[in-house]
């Protein structure tokens, strides 16, 4: 029997860590140790503008968003396009009450280098601070009060989160808080002759970072680790404008970067019931059976969400305990299960319910117990002798279905990070009315929004922008502000830029007709500059390059760490890689890179697309080969270590290349401009004098004569033929698989049964040398997936006692719909059949397969005495091999089934045959006269698009697919 | 300093030699290698031949398939086991654990179907692969195997289906735990007995009964080998739901007819057609694993065991050797240790055109006696008559025992040669089970023919239901030689009247 008490050597374990952490908290845990900030307001981009300028002038009256107060005419809003203030709807759920109180007294003193005016700055402190206190009512009135953070102290989230904050892009503006050295030694320490890097030393790095930073404030104060990654998720929500861009990261990223904004608030908060479980990581004398923990090595702990092997620090010899309490909101009888390879077990208010121990295969078993509504202690052991490992937790209950315990149900006693010095602060109805109209008297309504796009008067009027006299002894600009006018604690050069650009009235009210002007404008507000070169101006200052850090080991310089130049990039990326680069970055060509490339939203970037097309475009007529297969065939010896040996350090549709992990390959065609490719491969350095990539044509020859007679021309249209297969592209010569479970077809198709997920245990997945393959379901009987790239991993078939469900090894995976491919007019008259997880032969009863003379297999099914033929076999494409789907049913009796060819949300008719299914899957019908297709609207949002075939004697038709 | 070590070194090793060489000297004893050679062949280190089926085809050549789902035909199977070539067949199949041959087609037990594959075209790989029947549920469990097909004397082939590991309730998937039949020409499934659990073998006797092999483990409380007959429950209660599915002539028992903790012996009062097996294989004793099995139908060319039964075990890396008799109408006998030291666990056994006895290995899942990881050997006999029981009868009041060559009288007639104990087992929802109501056995008398090749002896107690494991150490044959292997488990379900 082991009693499950918080063990001293844990507190020593935690102890030691907060020891062995001490650099991580910096030389004085409890403060932030941002750099001296500006006094004046940081506007990111103005570092990259001559200071004093009429540009840097437009700038800041952007940026400040002068013209919400002094009314412009349109030409001049157009030209400034101006910064949105933060929505202020839920602002109480994000901050706390003290925080306000403190940032609406003096927004400067709080937060130096905010761009919000102080309005106080001539006021009586009594009525400044009754004023802050109604507006205070007002704004908290609005929404839901922030929520207490749930979250534990946790040191190894904390040191994520420092990491990512310092390398994932955050120091590109805002402040670093340690030397580069810390997390990029090989930048700092080895300067590359062609690089923009190459900081000597910390000193340096510390005194090179010259722009000023965006500040954080005293966050500490502000706001919970949740509220922050909450923003950190979105910032978008409440900041439309984007001057904070979206820098994509996971829910478990942004949490990591909250807890290291806020560590500390890992000084403050008193123990309380903080989220998720504790768990205890131990090694050393494991055993099948269940440990006597004391006994054990207590080597890691902290707080988790999921019972599971995950916070394993090796394979074999482990030990994992769980535990804290787990809250029943209904009473009744109760079932835990534990599934585990090895042993595990599990007590219930120190009642063992599951003894699940021994050194096996994983296998499940389950006690139950009557529980009271309330809190209830739980702990699962667990140990890992050797072999697989395997460790799940499943309850059961009144009005719960068997499954995995929710995380929001379990809760352990520890510290949480808490906001620093709380203020109680109760609602006032009235004084919330009050503030309200302060709210608009003060100006506040005027820059700032409860909802985009929703406006709350502004009860008094300042001066049109070209009223304004800057020469005016009370104004934002002059020396005495007066009191109630905004101060915003101009430095000299932005009082002078702001001058000069108000002196230059008919420029700011003419049209910005120059589209170069109109690039520069938006990446210097966007501040792209902070990491991108465009002709000469912006790339990362010294200081901060030493940050920008390559993911793992590879070597690839600069090239690897530092965000790609602008210069010319409107001729080097198709318009839709920049929108998507902009808006969505779902296709990161560069993993190996640290930084991420932010989002902006289409309403604040989408311009650039068009603007960079333009501006930038080659003005090259050359005409974009068509594809053949012979000629990628080509290309692709061109490609593999024969020929020019491109995957020597280009990785190629997922596979790594034989040396450093260059963009890959199967992602050029998509992204990049014919014209551009053929310039660059002529001369790479012409365009990028960084890159690693040398000519392969010297002085315009070939290495290669017996291709093509040595046509420079034709081999390089070869090779983007080849790269034209996108990530279907078949693998060169100098790729074989490295992996012993990995199935490459290679020079023939591959056909192998295996347990699939989505799929059945009776799946028969088909890899064709074409790199595009297909799974075929003989359970329910359908053709169910196609994929590109890697073809399929048999680890779970073929290692150990196997039984592992798998996926598609590869990419661009199109699940075709669940349920039978055919049914009967009958069977299919108000829906298509559904599929259950045990339902069989719904599609017909499964024949088998045959394989043609290039050994592709045709699968033999039968249904209603109609016996048929489906082949799915690779079609080239552009952009992607496709599959076309070629049928063959007959039949002794005239029969009529009904094929669904596709299901989705939305399926558009195109003509000539050719469907759309959910804007991603094209479909190219070719039917026999007489045949129809039609589109059939289900209840709710879903559609099918229907075949209707008869067959009397032999009937044939063909589907493509195209995704 | 170092010079002197050396020397030391030196004389001890020297010592080690001596002392081997004595120990090797007083261990001259003909040992089974002596009688039945193993003869390796030498797999391409590019394949995984983990053997999990063995034809010995028609046109005389051998196919393996393997459990990556790949079938060889292998060329010089019977000559220098260096020029041996695996082609490869065809592959991608799912786990195949059996092959049969029949009219052109090789009929294949895949986890989810029984196939048939052809090479329509000649060109030496499969083109075709046609589904038989996939009537049986797989809910994706590792342990959901199908072994065979063998065929029965009325042209239908047989597959076993494994119960899938853990997963109660019972039942749950359709037809695991149970032995069908497939007619070969409608593609019907006729199911044929329940109560299965791990059957790793199936295969035909001479006669036409069909046996399979089960392993111990839950509702399996000793590994055996069981004649299978229409109707029959062996023990286990996975597959018992499908008792009730419509069409199923099948009727029972019920799940909750099964009792856990009951005497195997004494169920079939409780469940009619409850079946013992024909053989129990005690644990450790004989092996942890039957696997697969084949008959010697050689007339003597494979040694003195004519029509006896070989199987192998997974774990032990072991072929045994059982002997059949008819008693009362069940299908029961003995068995006999028979050769050891193969690679690794012995998945299949199957006689070539020689009559040697092709043996296919893989641990992988299980691991077991034995280094390698998978391997395909040929145990080929010598020629050399080895002393051994040859057949072990039962009798009304103890057993007679034939040898292999001619006992010496006074040490087979000596009831001091012998000692033994019989024990039974029990039907339990736990895994594997004890040898249970144990007791020693006494021979009371012993009678040697008068041509020296058999001994009657008489058994106190001799008890139904029971194993009766025999030892014989103090037998001898003419030149007072031991028996290669001087004991017997013989599972006496009926007394002879």
């Amino acid at each position: 029997m082991h009693r499950y008490r918080v063990p001293f050597v844990l507190i020593a374990f935690i102890t030691a860590c907060v020891f062995a952490h001490a650099p991580l908290l910096a030389a004085d845990p409890g403060k932030h140790i941002d750099r001296p900030a500006s006094q004046h307001p940081v506007v990111a981009g103005e570092a990259h503008l001559k200071q004093g300028s009429i540009e840097h002038g437009q700038l800041l009256l952007a940026e400040l968003n002068c013209v919400a107060c002094h009314t412009a005419d349109d030409e001049t809003l157009a030209r400034l396009s101006s910064k949105q203030a933060p929505l202020l709807g839920d602002l109480s759920s994000r901050v706390t009450p003290q925080w306000l109180r403190e940032y609406l007294t003096d927004p400067h003193a709080t937060k130096p280098g905010s761009t919000m005016p102080n309005l106080f700055h001539a006021s009586e402190a009594g009525s400044r601070d009754s004023a802050v206190d109604y507006l205070m009512h007002f704004l908290l009135s609005q929404g839901k009060p922030l929520e207490k953070s749930k979250t534990p102290g946790d040191l190894s989230l904390i040191q994520r989160g420092r990491d990512l904050y310092h390398s994932v892009g955050c120091v590109a503006c805002h402040s670093p808080q340690e030397a580069a050295a810390v997390f990029n030694p090989q930048a700092v320490a080895e300067p590359d002759p062609f690089g923009v890097g190459g900081v000597e030393d910390e000193k340096k790095a510390a005194a090179n970072v010259k722009h000023p930073s965006v500040p954080l404030g005293k966050l500490g104060n502000k706001t919970t680790v949740e509220a922050l990654a909450a923003f950190l998720m979105d910032p978008l929500k409440t900041r439309p404008s984007a001057r904070m861009p979206s820098i994509d990261l996971s829910p478990e990223e942004a949490k990591a970067i909250a807890a290291y904004l806020l560590r500390e608030q890992l000084t403050g908060g008193e123990e309380s019931q903080v989220a998720g479980l504790r768990f205890e990581y131990y090694e050393g004398g494991v055993t099948g059976d269940e440990p006597a923990w004391d006994k054990l090595t207590l080597k890691a702990g902290g707080s988790t969400s999921d019972i599971s092997v995950k916070h394993r620090q090796r394979g074999d010899g482990f030990a994992l305990r769980f535990s804290g309490t787990l809250r029943i909101e209904k009473a009744g009888k109760y079932t835990f299960f534990t599934t585990s390879d090895d042993g595990s077990w599990l007590y219930i208010d120190g009642k063992k319910l599951v003894d699940n121990g021994g050194v096996k295969p994983a296998n499940q078993k389950s006690g139950n117990i009557e529980l009271t509504a309330g809190n209830h202690a739980i702990m699962v052991g667990y140990t890992e002798v050797a072999g697989q490992e395997e460790l799940s937790v499943a309850w059961q209950g009144p009005d719960i279905k068997k499954g995995p315990i929710p995380a929001d149900v379990l809760s352990h006693s520890g510290k949480s990070m808490q906001p620093l010095a709380g203020e109680d602060f109760k609602i006032d109805q009235q004084k919330a009315a009050f503030g309200s109209r302060m709210f608009s008297l003060l100006r506040c309504a005027s820059c700032h929004q409860l909802e985009a796009g929703k406006r709350l008067p502004v009860m008094s009027r300042s001066k049109p922008l070209d009223a304004i006299s800057v020469e005016s002894a009370e104004g934002c600009l002059s020396d005495n502000i007066r009191k109630g006018y905004p101060k915003y604690n101009l430095s000299e050069q932005q009082n002078n830029a702001i001058r000069a650009a108000l002196a230059a009235r008919e420029q700011l009210a003419r049209k910005v007709d120059d589209d170069k002007a109109k690039i520069t404008r938006t990446l210097t507000a966007l501040n792209c500059y902070a990491c991108h070169e465009r002709d000469a101006i912006g790339g990362p200052e010294a200081g901060r390059a030493a940050y920008f850090r390559i993911n793992g080991q590879a070597e690839l310089g600069d090239e690897g760490r530092l965000p790609p130049k602008l210069t010319s990039v409107g001729g080097k990326l198709r318009p839709e890689t920049i929108t998507d680069l902009l808006t969505t970055n779902n296709s990161r060509v560069r993993p190996y890179m640290a930084t991420r490339m932010p989002l902006f939203g289409k309403a604040n970037a989408g311009h650039l697309v068009a603007l960079l097309d333009k501006v930038d475009s080659l003005k090259h007529n050359v005409i974009e080969p068509q594809l053949s297969g012979p000629i990628a065939d080509v290309g692709r010896k061109l490609t593999g270590v024969k020929g020019f040996g491109c995957i020597n350090c280009h990785d190629l549709a997922g596979l790594p290349s034989l040396g450093v992990p260059a963009v890959d390959l199967a992602n050029v065609y998509s992204r990049v401009k014919y014209e551009w490719f053929m310039r660059f491969l002529d001369n790479p350095i012409a365009y990028n004098k960084n890159t690693r990539m040398p000519t392969f044509w010297p002085e315009g020859k070939s290495p290669f004569k017996d291709v093509y007679g040595g046509d420079v021309n034709k081999q390089q249209s070869a090779i983007w033929n080849y790269l034209s297969l996108g990530r279907s592209m078949p693998r060169p010569e100098g790729m074989d698989p490295k992996d012993a479970f990995e199935l490459a077809p290679i020079s023939e198709p591959v056909v192998f049964r295996t347990f699939m997920n989505d799929m059945s245990p009776r799946a028969i997945a088909v890899g064709y040398p074409e790199n595009v393959h297909v799974a075929f379901d003989a359970n329910v009987v359908r053709m169910g997936k196609a994929w590109r790239g890697k073809f399929f991993d048999a680890k779970g078939t073929w290692e150990g006692r196997a039984g592992g469900f798998a996926g598609p090894a590869g990419v661009d995976t199109i699940d075709l719909p669940a349920g039978p491919a055919f049914a009967t007019p009958s069977d299919a008259k108000d829906s298509w059949p559904k599929a259950a997880k045990t339902d069989r032969n719904l599609g017909g009863r499964f024949k088998g397969y045959k394989l043609d003379e290039k050994q592709q297999p045709i699968f033999m099914y039968e249904l209603e005495g109609i016996r048929i033929e489906e082949q799915a076999a690779p079609q080239l494409s552009k952009g992607g091999t496709g599959i076309v789907r070629r049928f063959s049913l007959s039949g002794d009796k005239s029969t009529t089934l009904l094929f669904r060819a596709a299901a989705g949300s939305d399926i558009v008719e195109k003509g000539a045959g050719v469907y759309v299914v959910d804007s991603k899957l094209t479909l190219t019908l070719a039917l026999p006269t007489g045949m129809k297709a039609s589109i059939r609207k289900n209840d709710g949002k879903s559609m099918d698009l229907l075949i209707e075939v008869s067959v009397a004697g032999e009937v044939k038709f063909e589907v493509g697919m195209d995704w | 300093m170092i010079h002197k070590g050396n020397e030391m070194k030196r004389f001890v090793i020297c010592a080690w030699m001596i002392i081997a060489a004595l120990a090797s000297a007083a261990h001259a004893a003909p040992g089974e290698d002596d009688y039945y050679k193993i003869v390796t062949l030498a797999v391409p280190k590019n394949i995984v031949l983990e053997v999990s089926g063995i034809l010995s085809m028609k046109d005389g050549r051998l196919m393996v398939c393997t459990r990556r789902g790949e079938v060889y035909i292998v060329e010089n199977a019977y000559a220098d086991p260096g020029t041996v070539k695996f082609n490869r067949w065809t592959f991608g199949l799912a786990e195949p654990l059996g092959m049969y041959e029949s009219d052109g087609w090789i009929y294949v037990a895949q986890r989810g179907e029984l196939s048939r594959l052809k090479d329509s075209n000649s060109d030496d790989v499969a083109d075709v692969f046609e589904t038989v029947n996939d009537d049986w549920a797989i809910s994706g469990n590792y342990h959901e195997y199908c072994f065979g097909p063998t065929p029965d004397k009325d042209g239908y082939l047989w597959v076993t289906l494994n119960k899938p590991f853990g997963g109660e309730p019972y039942g749950k998937a359709h037809w695991r735990g149970w032995a069908v039949r497939i007619d070969p020409k409608t593609g019907k499934m006729h199911p044929m007995a329940n109560g299965l659990r791990s059957p790793a073998g199936v295969a035909t006797s001479p006669a036409g009964d069909v046996f399979y092999t089960d392993n111990q483990g839950e509702w399996c409380n000793a590994s055996k080998l069981s004649h299978l007959e229409f109707g029959d429950f062996h023990g286990h209660p996975h597959g018992l739901d499908s008792v009730n599915l419509p069409g199923n002539p099948i009727k029972g028992p019920q799940v909750k007819d099964v009792p856990s903790g009951t005497y195997m012996k004494d169920l079939k009062a409780k469940i009619p057609s409850f079946k013992m097996p024909a053989v129990w294989f005690p644990y450790e004793k004989m092996g942890k694993s039957p696997s697969g099995m084949a008959w010697d139908t050689s007339k003597g060319k494979f040694g003195p065991f004519d029509g006896q039964l070989f199987v192998g075990d997974q774990h032990h890396a072991t072929v045994m050797r059982v002997f059949l008799e008819k008693i009362d109408g069940h299908w029961q006998g003995a068995a006999f240790p028979f050769r050891q030291d193969f690679q690794c666990g012995v998945i299949r056994v199957a006689f070539g055109t020689d009559a040697s006895m092709f043996v296919g290995m893989s641990n992988r899942g299980w691991g077991g006696r034995g280094n390698a990881p998978y391997g395909l050997q040929r145990l080929v006999y010598t020629g050399k008559v080895p002393f051994e029981i040859h057949e072990m009868r039962a009798k009304v009041d103890g057993f007679e025992l034939t040898f292999t060559q001619p006992v010496d009288k006074a040490s087979a007639e000596d009831v001091n040669s012998y000692r033994g104990e019989s024990y039974t087992y029990k039907l339990a929802a736990n895994y594997g089970g004890p040898e249970d109501d144990k007791m020693k056995i006494a021979v009371t008398k012993a009678t040697v023919s008068g041509d020296g090749k058999s001994v009657r002896l008489t058994i106190d107690p001799l008890r139904a239901g029971y194993v009766h494991e025999l030892h014989l150490p103090g037998v001898k044959n003419a030149a007072g030689e031991g028996l290669l292997h001087p004991a017997a488990y013989y599972t006496l379900v009926n007394v002879p009247k």
